[in-house]
């Protein structure tokens, strides 16, 4: 592990970081109080294991959030079923990371007295709790995830393709043994063919028939069904001339087997079926995968509200249910489920999802609060003006989701080639049917199967989701998701990269980046220890860049004033600490410790740049030009593009931002927009591809084409480079399968190919490219962060 | 040849069988997750043993 990061967490600490603990007799340093604490509860549970099971870090633990409400009656109407004398809930587990999480959640659970399991799907981050609730409560169970840096939020009705998924692989398995068997019999046919009796051959037939039933008509089933859906559509695609081989053949066969004719084709019938729904099972689970973890953290967004009645009552109900005019409750530190005119007195939100500004804003009462922002200092009172889709959010949505509409124009080109690749195939089919019913009509039957065998697109199908499939893989071991097969395909011509400031090229969150200690009784260290005491607590985001430093000195009389600053005593002296003016010293814009003696020490807070991001950036530049499109300050934008050297714009709305994107976009670019907030989501949608950071809020990831699930800005390269790579192997075997058909249908036409031969040189074909696109799963040489830690080391 | 009426109705019949155990163990939630439980493997304590009551 490496010495300056957050052993639980992994983010980066700086060098005097006063966190630590000693496990296991190895001194470990930690971000902050809540990770220490995490980090010696699982030693203490004997859960360590987890430390080396992990492929990557948790979330940091963050101040702890109450799950109080959890167990209101209101609560449990919603979210919480009973099932054989058990309640149930559905969660979506934020960070959850790789599978050692779900193996650590698991034995959390083991250890609570109560839970019967939590069995979570760490792709999905889907988790399905069963508990007592006498014995522990849900809030309980909540709050102990919570406390080891995973982010529970309830689910109501998550979408289930776990019995698609399982119908899938059955289908597979019975058209895999299937096939096989059937191939026996019939291969047994062909070499047996002068000297077997008519009464064994036809044993034979009849066995191969029974076995190719059930794949045929079980596994086959979805093709049939996609081919009506194309036929109905008028589209015929790939399924029907999948669906037409496969049920000539079969039909062909059995009527050959009932009249004794001179040759059967049930290998060639269940060959299709076994090689096509073998490589469509593989690229739909890695493809459903991705949406179904996206439609749960869509589904997890905020579907209640705690709604207050005249006499002051609480109740929990769902979003659905409230109207205008009527109360609601927002804890603070908890986003704002709807549009609302503020009734408590004047409070900070942070409306950085909404707008992008990483400040807070002050709103007074009678204020309007906009749906998505988050409630900072105290629980706020609102009276509701719009609910759902009426909200400004809704709206923002609502135009997000149109603009998805207008991409999927990629996907319906590849299927119009398919069609008419379709139509030509069967067309060559028919008239070779024609020509041989003519000439020799014993030969029409072989001649035309031997054309549709050869002519089956099974290798020019796979060509492209094989390689797709492959990448796909490859890339979600490395934590990047990507949602649809044509932004890989997008992603392979990015030449211009369009990124947010705040939480992408900067860490989202202001860290100590300067300390000077005036008065000389007091070191550097007991300084920082006074500060984080006097910040404990708060919630304003500078409070976050002290809690590293957080020695657990007491503190009493803690206050804190809007505007200026904390304050309190420790150690016996009352501190401030806050404001230059207020705290006491000359004008300044560092952030002031002083006690009864003066001002004692200067800090200075900044969103830092991520440590990566001159070097990402760098790295971008050799294929393509980079830019900012930030909705903070023009002045902070303008002090981290100059120091990446690149050009970038602040202000900008999130209407003004996507509007930026579609001139690039005009002007014949292919535009990559990386974010991470909700002001981002619009833009995300209208590049070629975007990419969402995995800590962003949930609405850029719903909107996002790729989804990176560390924050690491070397993983675009990484996606880049892959799609690249995908896009050439695609192309090497849609070279090798068009090459192939055209040299074998002419063949198959003269009827000089058995149809046999044809399904055999079929499935060499379509075995020769899944090998090629497999190469993709070796990981490309492109350095991500942790491979840079190591290069820094070797240079230096 | 006639043994063959013997042995190929009992393949299908081991055929039945491999279909049937491997439904039965996709229905049991056997192919839902082929990630974690490697994990388990590497747990010095045995399941049961790891119940304790907060300690």
């Amino acid at each position: 592990m490496n010495a300056d990061r957050c052993y639980h967490c992994g983010e980066a600490v700086s060098a005097h970081a006063l966190i630590r603990a000693t496990l296991d007799g190895a001194e470990r340093a930690f971000c902050c109080t809540g990770c220490r604490a995490a980090a010696e509860w699982l030693h203490q549970g004997g859960l360590a294991d987890y430390y080396t099971l992990r492929s990557e870090s948790t979330g940091r633990v963050d101040a702890v959030q109450d799950f109080g409400d959890w167990d209101s009656a209101g609560f449990r109407r919603l979210y919480v079923h009973e099932i054989d004398g058990q309640s149930e809930c559905d969660l979506s587990i934020g960070n959850i990371r790789c599978a050692a999480c779900a193996w650590l959640i698991d034995r959390i659970g083991q250890q609570m007295p109560g839970v019967s399991s939590i069995s979570v799907d760490p792709a999905t981050t889907h988790a399905r709790v069963r508990f007592d609730p006498a014995r522990t409560p849900l809030s309980a169970i909540a709050a102990r995830l919570a406390a080891i840096g995973y982010a529970p939020r309830v689910v109501q009705d998550p979408v289930d393709a776990k019995r698609e998924r399982r119908q899938s692989l059955k289908r597979l398995v019975v058209a895999g043994l299937g096939a096989m068997q059937a191939m026996m019999f019939t291969e047994a046919l062909y070499w047996g063919a002068g000297e077997l009796d008519v009464g064994t051959r036809d044993f034979f037939r009849i066995i191969a028939m029974l076995v190719a039933t059930p794949v045929v008509f079980y596994s086959g089933f979805p093709f049939f069904r996609g081919a009506w859906r194309e036929l109905s559509l008028r589209g015929p695609g790939m399924d029907v001339l999948v669906a037409l081989s496969v049920g000539l053949a079969y039909v062909a066969s059995m009527i050959e087997t009932i009249r004794g004719g001179p040759v059967v084709y049930f290998d060639a019938a269940v060959m299709f079926v076994a090689l096509l729904g073998g490589a469509r099972h593989v690229e739909t689970i890695a493809r459903n995968r991705a949406t179904e973890r996206l439609q749960l953290i869509a589904a997890a967004q905020h579907q209640h509200a705690d709604r207050v009645d005249e006499h002051g009552h609480t109740t929990a109900v769902a979003l659905s249910e409230l109207r205008p005019g009527e109360h609601i409750r927002v804890p603070s530190g908890e986003s704002v489920p709807v549009d609302g005119r503020l009734r408590s007195a004047s409070a900070r939100v942070d409306e950085s999802l909404l707008t992008g500004e990483a400040e807070p804003v002050q709103r007074a009462s009678g204020d309007t609060v906009l749906a998505g922002s988050i409630a900072l200092d105290a629980p706020l009172l609102l009276e509701v003006v719009a609910v759902g889709t009426a909200t400004r959010l809704g709206q923002l949505r609502a135009r997000i989701g149109s603009g998805l509409h207008q991409q999927a124009s990629s996907t319906e080109l590849g299927q119009r080639i398919a069609a008419r690749f379709t139509l030509a195939m069967l067309a060559i089919a028919a008239l070779t049917g024609l020509y041989w019913l003519q000439t020799d009509a014993s030969r029409a039957m072989p001649a035309v199967l031997a054309v549709l065998a050869a002519a089956c697109p099974c290798a020019f199908a796979l060509a492209l989701p094989a390689s797709l499939a492959a990448a796909h893989a490859m890339l979600a071991k490395h934590g990047v998701i990507v949602t649809s097969p044509e932004a890989l395909a997008r992603a392979a011509r990015i030449d211009h990269i369009v990124t947010d400031k705040t939480g992408t090229l900067t860490e989202g969150r202001p860290r100590l980046i300067d300390t000077a200690v005036v008065d000389a009784a007091l070191s550097q260290h007991d300084a920082l220890a006074v500060a984080a005491a006097l910040e404990r607590g708060h919630r304003h985001p500078i409070a976050h860049a002290f809690r590293e430093f957080d020695t657990g000195l007491a503190i009493e009389q803690a206050k804190a004033l809007a505007g200026a600053g904390v304050s309190g005593r420790v150690n016996g002296r009352d501190w401030r600490l806050g404001r230059a003016d207020w705290s006491g010293s000359d004008n300044d814009d560092a952030i002031v410790l002083s006690n009864d003696r003066g001002a004692v020490a200067r800090f200075r807070v900044a969103d830092r740049m991520r440590g990566e991001a001159a070097a990402t950036v760098r790295d971008w530049q050799r294929f393509a030009q980079v830019e900012i499109l930030s909705g903070d300050h023009a002045q902070a934008v303008a002090q981290v593009a100059a120091s990446l050297g690149i050009p970038g714009r602040g202000r900008l709305a999130p209407e003004q931002k996507r509007a930026a994107i579609h001139a690039l976009r005009d002007s014949g670019r292919h535009v990559m927009m990386i974010g991470d907030g909700l002001n981002d989501a619009e833009s995300l949608a209208a590049a070629d591809v975007g990419v969402a950071m995995g800590g962003g809020a949930a609405i850029a990831q719903c909107h996002a084409d790729v989804l990176l699930l560390r924050d690491d800005l070397g993983l675009v390269r990484l996606l880049v480079e892959t799609a690249r790579r995908a896009r050439r192997i695609a192309r090497q075997n849609l070279a090798w399968s068009i090459g192939y058909h055209l040299a074998i249908v002419p063949f198959a036409v003269a009827g000089l190919m058995s149809p046999w031969l044809a399904a055999v040189g079929m499935a060499a074909s379509s075995l020769a490219v899944t090998l090629n696109a497999l190469r993709l799963r070796k990981t490309p040489a492109v350095p991500t962060s942790a491979s840079r830690d190591t290069l820094r080391e070797a240079r230096a | 040849m006639n043994i063959l009426l013997v042995l190929v109705p009992v393949s299908l019949l081991l055929i039945g069988l491999a279909v049937w155990a491997f439904f039965w163990a996709v229905d049991n939630g056997q192919f839902d997750d082929l990630d974690t439980p490697g994990f388990r493997a590497l747990d010095e304590d045995a399941r049961p043993a790891s119940k304790r009551e907060d300690a």
